[in-house]
Formats: structure tokens, sequence, C-alpha cells
């Protein structure tokens, strides 16, 4: 088929002519590809990334989870329990990055999540996912920067703290706006380094655990309860991954390499994370852990005292993990502001490019600020709960979305039913998300409100103003609509 | 779409080249300006050469042995110029054998081939003997004779079913080296200088216990640690068919990876001379030097963690130089070059590899570690096999200036075309007189032992064949 397509491969009217019959043809469709082109020739970003670098922003992102912050799960859980809610989410998001990578490989925008779900719960759907998504990125980098806080003020309490995190956020936002291409780069170097900390760790820990806490105490199970009330702590193992897909329209190949960074990460994270919870949660003394901030430093310090070199290097790549995170998160939340402003339900100024590099500079720096502001404003656990609760919304959106669109169109997905994306195992999914929210709740109670305020604003934000804005040549939308009019779409 | 376009055309462009230079495009033209970089950064291996050699070094000389890196890498610089000029007008695989053939005559072309070949087998033996030496100590093994040995043919085995099994893993394994080239020296290289300095930077100048007259013969002899890693940089040259636009990226990726090697070397021998713990405790450490300098300045775990690094990287290097050689072999017995040359030539239709080639590379590597006596004594034949190609090119391209003036590619010297070729000249005949004669020389014998059996086999089976593509050639 070398008829006329567009950038994402959606074909005119003319392409349907002989292949199509005519009542599956587009013939109502009023965006065509000029105009989508026209579209783009504005809003397009530079395709720089390849699959490197889309599974260093990947588990980069991650990285901060390892960490810190998993640890918390041990109080209600024991090692066995924390274990076992790791396998559990695990497989929760290997679940849900199966569906992402199949949405990815046909639908490769930048909305990411707000795009996968538009195209099965239509406007306001696609709407909530975004949000969610954005909430969840902004969040969680306030999240980490006030992580990064905490651990300059405790490790390194002479130094003047706040600029130190802020100046780094600063050079982190340069960074991005530097262009994707420097940007994946900075991503590479950063992950190496934290995953040599991770290394260190290991070598310098591996005779951490202890067989008592194997074979003669096993009775740190903490029961079903337990296991639920550990899965949001272990969540932070992967939570922020999903990112990947929101750099499709600056990846090469993204049909290639977008499932391939999705599931090699997901591997590669729950290596890491066997390996961590296996040398952090059997630690000989583990119930120590249950309280401190930085587990992994805590370990070495207790079985390395004597080599005051590695904890002072583990100390310095300790921190410059979080600028790991924080450089991934800012990849997500501004492709997805980009990506909701670009489709009319963000101001349009958020869509703003700057020319020489592509970047959405509005996009970069003003949800940047607001992480910032709520770093200072808000407190550890309010944040932390919207953050869950704003990425486990946005899985459930996802899949929920995705089993519609199997239900109504099944052929749009090659092996719709393989074991990873079965509806079975798909609603299954559901409920273990639902029952995470549940216990979220549970465990942060206090913090409910927020949610509630702040979920309010964004149904207040579609009602009055983001739902009569949307712009249908957006590539997002136009795929939704192409899909609804059954026309068939074809992504180069 | 523009780039996609002038992409196409560039590599049509250098088809176009390829064919008045008499050869059809066989190869598939992948290989980028980062990837030629890469390929040579890698068998120059700062970590590999460097670090196997350091001790060596500093037996000689002490820690003033770092002077011999800057010797060495200034004129090296030179000679990387020169070789880049020639490249520019030949980009053909074959390196040194092919432009001395075309510039010369294909007689000297054959020789100087065979040298380079020399140099080369015992450059890959070299890196596989050193990580043996290395991987045994970080195992925690006795450093026996036999230890050693058993490990170094694990890692030649590993190296040689890689490259019979996955040509594009090798590729992919060459890009990656770069990273841990990169990070690896500059994680080291900042550790050493922030946790582990034990001395102030004037002991860049001590000499240890070395005799008033005795400074200058053993730094000459010290030449070899700086003059065995910086070198073999025409590695990028054997992969010439298959770059895009390589009139321009090989002789680049020959001159920035000499550079950049260079100053990541300095840094490296810099740091590791500063943080040493004590000359006389090293060397009777019974350890690798550069490893005991390490462990002792950054403690056990970091030193675990860094020797992966240095694992990995002299694990590349071996990689990369053995494929090398294997092109030059494939490419010498393509031309009837060599002994039983159909057989080295055969290219197994299931894996795509000349399999016969990566066998007789294994073997004579295996060879010469077993019956080499140390260390030095492969670095050493490695160092004159290619400094001797070097200058034998050298010569050619002095006395084939105007051909090369008339000719010259996008990158050339110009003016100081003539100059930079006589210095050139002049330092590999140096580095090959000193390797070769006694007492400095330690490859001496087996060199000339190699040099009869080229010359004999010459006269035998090869000057006929030579002479009739000569005139062939004139014709």
């Amino acid at each position: 088929m070398d008829g006329q397509k567009n950038n994402f491969g959606i074909f005119s009217e003319s392409d349907c002519e002989g292949s199509y019959t005519k009542e599956s043809c587009g013939e109502d469709i009023l965006i065509t590809p000029k105009i989508i082109n026209a579209f783009l020739r504005n809003h397009g970003l530079n395709k720089e990334l390849r699959a490197k670098h889309l599974f260093a922003f990947g588990i980069g992102t991650v990285i901060t989870g390892f960490f810190t912050q998993w640890n918390i799960g041990l109080g209600p859980a024991g090692p066995y329990g924390l274990f076992a809610a790791m396998l559990i989410v695990s497989w929760i998001y290997l679940t849900f990055f199966s569906v992402l990578a199949r949405f990815s490989v046909n639908y490769p925008y930048a909305g990411g999540p707000y795009a996968y779900t538009r195209l099965g719960l239509g406007t306001f759907g696609g709407y909530l996912a975004g949000a969610a998504t954005t909430l969840q990125f902004v969040s969680a980098s306030a999240l980490v920067l006030m992580i990064a806080r905490k651990f300059v003020s405790s490790i390194y309490p002479q130094m003047p703290g706040d600029y130190l995190v802020l100046s780094m956020f600063v050079f982190l936002l340069i960074i991005h706006l530097s262009g994707i291409w420097v940007s994946g780069i900075v991503q590479i170097f950063l992950t190496g380094t934290a995953l040599s900390g991770i290394g260190l760790f290991f070598i310098g820990g591996y005779h951490a655990p202890h067989i008592n806490n194997f074979v003669t105490d096993p009775v740190v199970f903490g029961g079903w309860q337990g296991i639920l009330a550990a899965m949001p702590a272990v969540m932070w193992l992967y939570l922020g991954m999903e990112g990947i897909t929101m750099s499709a329209e600056e990846t090469r190949k993204p049909q290639r390499d977008l499932p391939l960074s999705l599931m090699t990460g997901m591997g590669f994270a729950f290596l890491l994370s066997l390996g961590v919870i296996y040398v952090g949660a059997f630690y000989t003394d583990w119930s120590l852990l249950k309280t401190v901030n930085f587990p992994l430093l805590f370990i070495l310090s207790k079985v390395q005292s004597e080599d005051k070199v590695l904890l002072a290097t583990f100390g310095l790549i300790n921190l410059g993990v979080f600028f790991t995170s924080l450089h991934g998160l800012i990849n997500g939340y501004s492709r997805q502001v980009y990506a909701l402003s670009r489709a009319g339900y963000l101001p349009n100024y958020l869509s703003r490019m700057r020319t020489k590099h592509q970047t959405p500079f509005p996009a970069v720096i003003i949800p940047g600020l607001f992480s910032v502001i709520i770093c200072f404003a808000a407190s550890f656990q309010t944040v932390t709960v919207l953050t869950l609760f704003s990425a486990m919304l946005m899985y459930l959106l996802v899949i929920i979305s995705y089993l519609r669109i199997i239900k109504s169109k099944p052929k749009i997905f090659s092996k719709s039913r393989a074991l990873l994306c079965h509806p079975f195992v798909l609603l299954v999914n559901l409920g273990l998300l639902v029952m995470g929210q549940i216990s979220l709740m549970y465990q942060y109670f206090t913090s409910v409100w927020v949610i509630l305020a702040v979920y309010s604003g964004v149904f207040l934000y579609y009602y009055f103003r983001a739902g009569k804005h949307i712009r249908d040549e957006a590539p997002e939308e136009t795929a939704a609509i192409s899909m609804q009019n059954k026309v068939r779409i074809e992504v180069k | 779409m523009d780039f996609d376009k002038r992409l196409e055309n560039q590599i049509e462009k250098d088809i176009q080249h390829l064919r008045r230079l008499g050869y059809a495009q066989e190869l598939y033209r992948t290989i980028g300006g980062f990837s030629n970089f890469a390929i040579t950064f890698s068998v120059i291996s700062i970590l590999s050469g460097l670090m196997t050699l350091y001790g060596y070094g500093l037996s000689l000389v002490g820690p003033f042995s770092i002077w011999t890196w800057a010797i060495v890498g200034l004129f090296q610089l030179m000679v990387a110029l020169a070789l880049g000029d020639i490249a520019s007008i030949y980009p053909l695989a074959g390196g040194v054998y092919k432009w001395t053939g075309r510039l010369g005559n294909p007689h000297v072309g054959w020789f100087c081939g065979c040298f380079s070949l020399l140099g080369w087998l015992a450059c890959t033996a070299g890196i596989q003997f050193g990580m043996g030496i290395f991987l045994t100590a970080y195992l925690g093994f006795e450093l026996s004779p036999l230890n050693i040995l058993l490990i170094t043919a694990v890692i030649i085995a590993a190296h040689s079913i890689i490259n019979v099994y996955g040509i594009r893993l090798v590729a992919k394994i060459t890009d990656f080296s770069v990273g841990v080239h990169i990070i690896g020296a500059a994680v080291l290289v900042g550790l050493l200088l922030i946790f582990g300095r034990n001395n102030p930077l004037e002991y860049i100048l001590h000499v240890g216990n070395v005799p008033q007259g005795m400074i200058i013969f053993n730094f000459i002899q010290a030449l070899l640690m700086s003059a065995w890693t910086l070198t073999a940089f025409d590695a990028s040259t054997n992969v010439s068919e298959e770059s895009i636009n390589p009139s321009k990226v090989v002789p680049w990726g020959m001159v920035v990876a000499v550079l950049c090697s260079w100053v990541l070397g300095s840094l490296l021998l810099l740091s590791l001379n500063l943080s040493l713990p004590g000359l006389a405790e090293t060397l009777d450490s019974g350890f690798p030097a550069a490893l005991y300098v390490i462990r002792t300045a950054l403690g056990t775990t970091i030193y675990k963690f860094i020797t992966i690094f240095i694992l990995l990287a002299q694990f590349t290097a071996g990689l990369s130089s053995q494929t090398v050689s294997i092109r030059i072999i494939y490419s010498f017995s393509r031309d009837k070059g060599l002994p039983f040359s159909n057989l080295w030539k055969n290219v197994s239709p299931k894996y795509s590899t000349p399999v016969y080639s990566v066998l007789l590379i294994s073997g004579a590597t295996l060879l010469l570690c077993i019956f080499a006596p140390s260390l030095q004594m492969i670095t050493s034949l490695s160092t004159i096999g290619l400094y001797f190609a070097y200058a034998i090119t050298m010569a050619v391209a002095i006395s084939e200036r105007r051909k090369i003036q008339v000719n010259h590619g996008p990158f050339h010297l110009g003016r100081f075309r003539l100059p930079i070729q006589v210095i050139s000249f002049l330092w590999t005949i140096f580095i090959t007189f000193i390797m070769v004669v006694p007492p400095i020389g330690k490859g001496g014998k087996v060199f000339l032992l190699a040099t009869v059996f080229i010359t004999v086999y010459y006269f035998v089976a090869m000057r006929k064949q030579l002479g009739a593509e000569f005139k062939y050639t004139l014709e």
C-alpha cells in the first residue's frame, strides 16, 4: 500500500478504493490527511530516540523505587509478604504493559494512555486518563523532589539541600529544552550511573541476608491483608515506566522499539526487584528497615561499615538516582500535557514548540513549576496518595478501554486473546487494581479528601472548558474518530 | 526524508568510488561515523592495554612511566594523521596491505600485510592473555601459568564462538564497548582522584630506585607499555567497504579515537600513580599492579565492581581484535596470499562467516600464549609487527607522495603531508628497532624467524603470482 498516508499512516479516502467497501470507507470524515499534515508541521516532535533511549527512560524513571519506599511494605507484610506483594504487582504490570505494548504498536502517539483510552472510552475517558497520567507524573516528580531534599538534609546536612535540589531540577528542565536527542543521551548516562549503584549494592551487600530469615523464622508473613497493604509500596518498583509510550512520536521505529523497550524494561525491573528484595527484605535485621528512609544505603552502612569509600560513593550515586527518575518523569508529564493541549483539552499555549529543537517548552516548564510548589506546600503522604491513586486509575481506564475495543472490534489487535492480554486475565487485573485502590484509601484515609478535591476539579474543568475545545485534527483524536467510522488505520 | 535521501545519495557515491577502485560492492554499507570511531577506540582499549602493562612500566621507571604515554601519544597521532591521509584515498577493506599494494606494488603490499597480520595475531593473543591474568586474579585463583592458560583458553573459545555465530552481536558489542571504556575510565579516574589519592602531583616525576645511568635505558624499555596500547588504530580501515562515506569517517575515526584514548589514558595513568600505595609494596604484591592499586585505594567492594568494567573492556577489545585479524586473513586468502588460501576464504553458508579463518586465528593465538614465556614477549611481538607494517606504509607513502597529492581524498594533510610522513616513518622505525634489538627487544628472535619464513614463502610461492598481478595492474 503506497497510497497517500500522513505521518501517522492514516489512509486517505482514495486509499480505500478497491480495498474497502464503500460502507467501511470514511466518507463522513472531515479531517483529511492534508489538514493533519499541516497540523503536524506545527506540532510535530523530532524523531531521535531508539530502543536504548526508551529503555533508559523506562528504567531510569522507576529507579528511585529501588532505593527507597519499597521497604515500607515490610511493616505490614514482613519479608515473605513483601515478596508475595512484589510478585503480584509484577504480574499486574506485566499484563498492563502487554496491553500498552499492543496499543503502542497500533497507535504510537505522544498521548500514550490518553490516546489509548480515548479510543475505547471516548473523549471524557481519554481526558480522564490523560489527566490522571499528568497528575501521576507531576505529583511523582514532587515526591521525588521531597525525597531528594530529605536525603540531602539527612546525609549531607552541611549542604544547602533545597538550593541543591532545585538547581538540579532546573538543570534537568534545561536539558529537556535542549531537545530530545540531548535528553536521551543524558538519560542513558544517568540510568547507567544509577544501575551502577544497584550493582555496587549487590556486590557490597550480597552476604546481608541471613539463613534464619528463610528457615527458622518464617512467621513474618503478614497475611493477605499484609500483602494488600504492601502492594502500594512495591508499586514504586514499576511506577512510571509507562512513560515510555509517551515518547512514541519521538521514536524512530515506534512499532518495534516501544513494545521492545516496554517488555525488556519490565523484565529488567523484575530481575532488579528480585535482587533488591532478596538482599534487602531478608537482611539479618530486616525489622530495622521498616522505618528507614533509604534502605539500600542503610544496609550497606551496616554490612560494610568500614568501607568509607564505598559508602561515600554509594551516597553520591543514591543522590544521582533521584535526578535520574526526575529526568524520566519530566519527559513523561511534558509529553502528556503537550498531547492534551494539542488536542484542545488543555490551553493551546501548552503545546507551543521551541522551534530549534522541537520541544514543547511550556509543557516542560509549567507542570515542573507545579511539582516544585507541591513539593514545598503538600505533605509527603498526600502526594503519595495522589500519585498512586492517579496511576491506578489510569491503569484501570486503559485496561477497560482495551477490553471494550477487543469486544467491539476484535480484528484491530492481532492475537488479542493471547495469555497476557486475555480478557479473563485482564478482569482479574482489574479486580486486583480495585483492591489496590481500596487498600490505598484504607491506609491513607485522612488524605482521601485530596483525591476528591483534585478529581472534582478535573471533572469540572472538563465540563466547563476541556470538553468544548477538542481539536479533531490532533492525531489521537483523528485515530479515534477514524476507528469509530470503521476506516482502517495503518501506522507507518 | 531529506536525511534518508542524502544517505542514499552518499551510499551510491561510495559504491561508485569503490567501483572506480576496481571492486564491486558486496558488503552492506551500514557503519556510520560513530561506529567507525567505536571500532578503533575499543581496539586501542586503554582499559585493556594500559592496565595490563602498567606494572611493567612501573617496574622499570616507577610513576615516571606516565611520560612514555605522553611521547607515544604525540607521535602516534602523527601516524594516525598520515594513515588517515591514505585511507581517504583508498577506502578498501584490508587496510595497510591494500594501501601499500596500491601505492607501491603488490610485492611490497604482501610483505606489509604479512607483518600487519603478525602484529594483529600477537595483539589479539596479548589482550586475551592479559585478560586471562586479570580474570584469574579476580576469581581468586592462584596466578600460576596453568591457571592463566586455562582461563585464557576459555576466553579465546568465547571470542571464537561469538565470531562464528554472531557477527551482528560483534557489532553491538563493539558499540557497547565504547560506553564501557568511557564510563569505566571516567568512574575509575574520578574515584581514584577523589578518594584514593596518596601522593602529590610531583610523584609522577619519581623514577623509583633506578640507578642514574639506567634511567634512559629503562625509559626506552618502558615505551612498550604505551606503544602497545596506543596502536592497532587501523582497525576501522578494515570495515571501509561497510562504512558510509568511508573517505571521511575512517580517517576521522582513527584520529579522534587516538586523541580520546590519549586524553583518557593520561588521566588514567595520572590517577593510578597518584593513588599508588608504595612502589615496592605494589610490585611485590604478587597481584597485577593496576588491580592492586585500585583494591588498596578504593576498598574491596569498589575494586570488585570497577574490575568488572576492566574485564568487560578487555573482553570486547579482544573480540574486536580477533574480528579484525579474521578479516585480514580472509582478505589475504581472497587474494591467494596465504598457504591453503581456499580453506581460509571459505565462508560458511550456515553462519555467513569464514569459520576456518576463525579456527586458524584461535589456534594461532592459543599457541602463542602457550609457547610465549611472558606477556611482554607477546606484546613486543605485536608492537613490532604493527609498527613495522606502519613503517613500510610510510616509506611507500613518502616515495609515492605525488600519487597521494594528485588523488587526495576529503581528509588530507596538505602541505604538512611530507613532514608528518617523515616523522611517522622515523618514529615507527625507531619503535621497531628498539623492540627487535637486544637487550631491550624481547621479540627479536621470533620476529626474525617469522621474517625468514615470510621471505622463504615469498620466493617459493608468492613472487611469481604477485609478479603476474603487478604486470596485470600495469597493463
